[in-house]
């Protein structure tokens, strides 16, 4: 064993000596020895004779020792020395032999405090350890009224001071004083300790998982410490992004190595409050190398696709998904089939990832089996829409059926699963199975999911049962609040006009407006931009609604009056042009309608409204122009398959040209079609 | 148990505002403890002797179990619950220590709530006491949207300042391109009368949020609730410890299940494998629980029979074990026996109790778990069952491709693995003791000093 010693100015004494005399009580005798052998005083003597029982393990004992030290008065001596600002040329020359000796001393004299406040710790006394550990703060504030100057300290010192200030929160918070633990990161952060950049890095770091994480709100900032145009964080999550972010910057610019947990935490925030994007921005600012190339694709890919930007999101993906990266992560697959989903055109390409993910997933991801399922079956049917045959589109139909149907028996507690194979069966017109589903998926949500009702209430729309369907609205109704009910209404009005209750759709119409006009003026325009129109009915589509109530029944004056007042809100809209059309048929003035209709498929061609009607007004005038209405109906049917009206006139035309057989087929699927058509399009909620 | 925020530190507002309210309305006070003490049959001298009886009620254990217990048996919630019309009371009391006992019990209630809910059962009495704390969020809130601003480093803050020689040559570019992003956390509220079922959800999850904001006031066995019942809602996809992990035997057993239950009929499968897990489980347990839970299972059975969905059956039966595993679990106190009890919860957990659970909720509830599995006070248990809650939740959110909520729990599960247990230690453990390698203690007064204590030693 070595021999341990106390040295002090180049002289040494064996610790054996001292802890003879501690061991025997003899607190005094030891400091008197101390005093003696190295020159020291009361305080220093004390201070190193806590320290040595500390570092033995005798905490009760150190303790004791240091409670004889007289901190204000060891302060007060050691005040005036150095508030005699030295100048700072002879910073580096310690010639100034009065100021190195008392840095020496407060040295000693903070670090026996800061041992007290850990003796404390220790004996499980954190809030006097909290007390002590503050006042060494207290006390280098009082002996560095200018904050401790750089290059001026002794090692020990700064270590001591960094350490009371790294530590006192966290005996705060032991202790179980948040705010104080607050204040103390604050003070921390805000006063000039001289502290490295790792250590304030810390600092910061669990200041921001503190404020991140620890349910309770910080007080405001006091006054004192901001400064003019400078950014004061006003709430506890707003704190801990900036300084996630200060910390996330530190590391970009090479002062701080990374730290993942600092990403990890930044990440929580950000999502938390729906800020994927700026996530993202940060994912882009790192440097190669930090997370495998993959890894960050597939997170900047999550976060795009978090914040609605979809296409972003598919691109990474796609370099992820290359065959020379991992082709086979299950997630990203999913993700990609998901994103694929909701669009017709990359349907196919969403398809061929679900395939893939349903092949990778073996043995561990086992239980994605049904989420690849269920991504399958959505892609296939959207695929099924743009098929460029019957036979492919039936085909896909039934595969994405048995896709879903499948998906269901893995995830049968997944009520949207259900939902979509509801949606599926309904397009497929198999009514019996779309509304099974339909029901089931109420009872599993509780009813609490608005899509949901609007489904049940089209589905029995579409078997014919109106009536049962406006119960189903009713019920919905009552089950939301005012601001959602606006879908609700719209399919109400509708389900009237099917029951032939043009007046009690006027009134729902009306009642409907009230609401979307009161929703514009409690919400302001900022928050209808912002919020997207999925689900809201805005008040074009009213007067739109009402126009072609009004010209239905004939009421041209009416129509007119509601159509200028949906022209006013969107002046090129193909639904506008379609009634304007309509009413111009119905007073007689083909050439106007014609018009209309054209104008109308001249804003969007794929307006099926505009070319059904264009086709059954170039039928109507004559054999000549026959040619031209089979060709809008047939376009028209490959657009919307499901299109009775088309079939009709299709049907029509047909049987002018001669072509009896033609006809009736087209007839039979007008009349088949019929009895299954839903008074919404069943798209219109998924 | 430990108690985070413990009794010397009261919260700001309740010692400003508590201390006249209480003698204002002593009466009022004390009517809330002798109706509580109706409901119980007797309160514990230690709550009606102690000085602060509200603080002392707060962390009451005995009397927390027996308000639980009575919000999950199968019959609680309905328009005529006392116990809910207590706490309804209670809320509006002009003691705010008394509106943190309400708040203890927010996760059972949700938890029990939100089960039972999507059974379309009427529960007026729950709905009322929820509605109250949404009311109460609503008022204090002003009906506003709760915002944060996120920063943009390029601009000075309170916590740095911009350094010229970083940022001078972007400087231009990024005034530029500053904009400030300012993000919803919670959406601004409505007031609402009554529990519509689509806004279910946010009137829940705003109750949530309240409880959120006193957290750090909560006895830990109420975050312990939470956890487990966010576990339930999530469905319990925490198949396996891993990421993604999850083993591909347990679908396989879902699907035999699945379909052996389409052939018996659904109800008497899933009764009896039920019951048969519950007695294996409860062999150790006393026999009077057992009955009750028997009891309790038949007449939910028996309702549930009366209804149309076997769903209801099935979460009733899950949480009546869920009861009788925690009060075994809670009993013990050791870690171990929590543990094992977690095993068997797993067990009956199997299926789940998976409700809808939209970002209203969802959020929230992340920024609870978030809560207990870093709290630094935390028992270890209690970030063991914080994290199988993440880890389900996370699971879910897979099985939805829900970008937000997988970003949200990936990082939380990530974080949870790095949580410092001692962060007093982890400081000290970063500087050196003082003492150099042979075990001396140097004080170097000056550069030249230390190099001679080193040669004499």
């Amino acid at each position: 064993m070595s021999v341990r010693e106390v040295c002090v100015n180049g002289v040494c004494m064996p610790t054996s000596e001292l802890e003879a005399k501690l061991d025997e009580g003899n607190i005094l005798e030891a400091e008197s020895a101390l005093r003696d052998g190295l020159a020291l005083n009361f305080e220093e003597a004390r201070a190193l004779l806590g320290r040595l029982e500390y570092q033995r393990g005798n905490i009760e004992a150190a303790l004791q020792v240091f409670d004889g030290i007289d901190l204000q008065a060891a302060i007060q001596r050691l005040q005036p020395a150095i508030v005699e600002k030295p100048t700072p040329k002879s910073r580096r020359s310690r010639s100034d032999s009065g100021q190195s000796v008392s840095q020496h001393a407060a040295s000693l004299v903070l670090e026996a405090i800061y041992l007290k406040a850990m003796s404390l710790h220790k004996l499980g006394k954190s809030t006097e350890a909290a007390k002590e550990c503050e006042s060494v703060l207290d006390a280098v504030e009082k002996i560095f009224p200018q904050g401790i100057p750089e290059t001026l300290v002794d090692n020990r010192l700064q270590e001591t001071v960094s350490k009371a200030v790294e530590l006192l929160p966290e005996l705060w918070k032991l202790a179980g004083f948040h705010q104080e633990a607050m204040g103390a990161y604050r003070r921390a952060l805000l006063s000039q300790w001289n502290l490295d950049n790792d250590c304030c890095a810390r600092i910061q770091k669990r200041f921001a998982v503190y404020l991140l994480y620890g349910g309770v709100e910080a007080n405001a900032p006091s006054l004192a410490v901001q400064i003019d145009g400078s950014f004061v964080p006003k709430n506890n999550l707003e704190e801990a992004i900036l300084l996630l972010m200060i910390l996330l910057r530190k590391c970009y610019i090479g002062k701080t190595e990374w730290d993942p947990a600092v990403m990890e935490h930044f990440m929580f925030a950000l999502s938390i409050c729906g800020q994927t994007s700026v996530l993202a921005k940060h994912f882009e600012e790192l440097l190669p190398g930090v997370y495998p190339r993959c890894e960050r694709w597939n997170y900047l890919a999550l976060c795009y696709s978090g914040s609605g930007q979809n296409k972003t999101a598919l691109n990474l993906l796609r370099k992820s998904l290359n065959r020379h990266e991992k082709p086979d992560d299950p997630l990203a697959l999913l993700l990609a089939a998901k994103i694929c989903s909701e669009d017709h055109h990359l349907a196919s390409e969403g398809a061929g990832y679900a395939r893939k993910a349903l092949a990778s997933c073996q043995g561990m991801n086992g239980h994605l089996k049904g989420v690849c399922l269920r991504m399958l079956g959505l892609c296939l049917g959207k695929k099924a829409k743009v098929a460029s045959s019957d036979v492919e589109r039936s085909f896909l139909q039934s595969e994405a059926l048995k896709s879903l149907d499948e998906a269901v028996a893995f995830e049968r507690h997944n009520p949207d699963v259900i939902f979509e194979l509801g949606v599926q069966y309904a397009e497929h017109r198999n009514s019996n199975a779309a509304l099974r589903c339909a029901k089931q998926f109420i009872d599993v949500t509780g009813g609490s999911v608005l899509k949901g009702w609007r489904l049940l209430a089209l589905i029995l729309s579409a078997q014919q049962r109106y009536s049962e369907a406006e119960v189903v609205v009713d019920a919905a109704l009552d089950e939301t609040a005012k601001w959602d009910q606006g879908p609700l209404l719209r399919m109400k009005a509708k389900l009237k006009i099917a029951r032939s209750l043009p007046m009690d759709a006027v009134e729902t119409y009306r009642f409907l407006l009230a609401l979307v006009q009161a929703q514009k003026k409690s919400f302001g325009s900022f928050q209808s931009a912002s919020k997207g129109q999925d689900d809201k009915v805005g008040e074009f589509e009213v007067w739109q609604g009402l126009a072609s109530l009004y010209s239905s029944l004939s009421h041209w004056k009416d129509a007119e009056v509601c159509l200028e007042k949906a022209s006013a809100l969107k002046q090129y809209s193909a639904a506008t042009l379609h009634i304007e059309g309509l009413i111009h048929e119905g007073r007689g003035h083909s050439p106007s309608a014609l018009v209309a209709y054209s104008n109308g498929l001249a804003l969007d061609v794929d307006n099926v409204a505009c070319e059904v009607a264009l086709g059954a007004l170039l039928w109507k005038m004559g054999p000549k122009s026959l040619p031209a209405a089979r060709s809008f109906l047939s376009d028209a049917l490959r657009l919307e398959p499901t299109n009775r009206m088309a079939w009709y006139y299709l049907g029509m035309v047909h049987r002018d040209d001669g072509r009896m057989a033609d006809a009736c087929d087209c007839f039979q699927a007008a009349a088949m079609l019929e009895e299954s058509d839903p008074i919404e399009s069943f798209n219109s909620i998924l | 148990m430990s108690v985070p925020g413990s009794p010397q530190s009261p919260s700001p507002e309740s010692t400003a505002a508590t201390v006249p309210a209480r003698q204002i309305s002593h009466s009022k006070l004390q009517l809330v403890f002798d109706s509580l003490a109706v409901l119980l049959d007797s309160l514990p001298d230690s709550i009606s002797n102690s000085d602060d009886p509200s603080r002392s009620l707060l962390h009451d254990q005995a009397v927390a179990d027996q308000i639980t217990a009575r919000l999950r048996q199968p019959l609680s919630g309905a328009g005529d619950d006392n116990l809910c019309r207590w706490l309804y009371d209670t809320f509006h009391a002009p003691d705010p220590a008394l509106q943190l006992v309400v708040l203890r019990f927010l996760p059972t209630l949700c938890g029990v709530y939100l089960l039972r809910a999507v059974a379309r059962k009427p529960l007026p009495g729950f709905e009322a006491v929820l509605l109250a704390l949404y009311a109460h969020e609503t008022k204090s809130r002003n009906g506003q949207a709760v915002t944060v601003t996120i920063p943009d480093v390029a601009h000075p803050s309170l916590y740095h300042e911009t350094t010229r020689t970083v940022t001078a040559g972007k400087n231009a570019a990024t005034a530029a391109a500053t904009e400030l992003h300012i993000a919803v956390v919670s959406p601004s509220l409505e007031p609402h009368g009554t529990v519509r079922a689509t806004k279910r959800a946010r009137i829940v999850g705003v109750a949530l949020e309240l409880y959120y904001s006193k957290i750090s006031l909560m006895p830990v066995s109420s975050k312990l609730e939470f956890c487990r019942f966010c576990r339930l809602w999530a469905g319990d996809y925490d198949t396996s410890g891993g990421k993604l992990a999850g083993n591909g035997e347990d679908n396989k057993g879902g699907e035999t299940r699945e379909k052996t239950r389409e052939k018996t009929g659904e109800e008497i499968g899933e009764k009896t494998g039920e019951e048969t897990g519950e007695k294996t489980r409860e062999e150790t347990g006393e026999k009077t629980r057992e009955e009750t839970g028997e009891k309790t299972r038949e007449e939910t059975g028996g309702k549930a029979r009366e209804k149309t969905g076997e769903e209801i059956g099935e979460k009733i039966g899950d949480e009546t074990g869920d009861e009788t595993g925690e009060k075994a679990g809670e009993k013990t106190g050791e870690e171990t026996k929590e543990r094992a009890g977690m095993k068997t919860g797993e067990e009956k957990e199997e299926r789940g109790g998976r409700i809808p659970l939209p970002w209203e909720l969802l959020q929230p509830s992340l920024r609870i778990l978030g809560h207990c599995v870093m709290g630094s006070m935390h028992p270890r248990w209690l970030k063991a069952e914080a994290t199988a809650a993440i880890r389900s939740v996370h699971g879910r959110a897979v099985h939805e491709m829900h970008p937000q909520s997988i970003l949200a729990t990936q990082s939380l599960m990530k974080s949870a693995e790095r949580v410092v247990e001692d962060p007093v230690e982890e400081v000290n453990a970063r500087y050196g003791t003082g003492v150099d390698t042979e075990g001396r203690i140097v004080l170097n007064t000056t550069p030249g000093a230390e190099v001679g204590a080193a040669a004499a030693g």
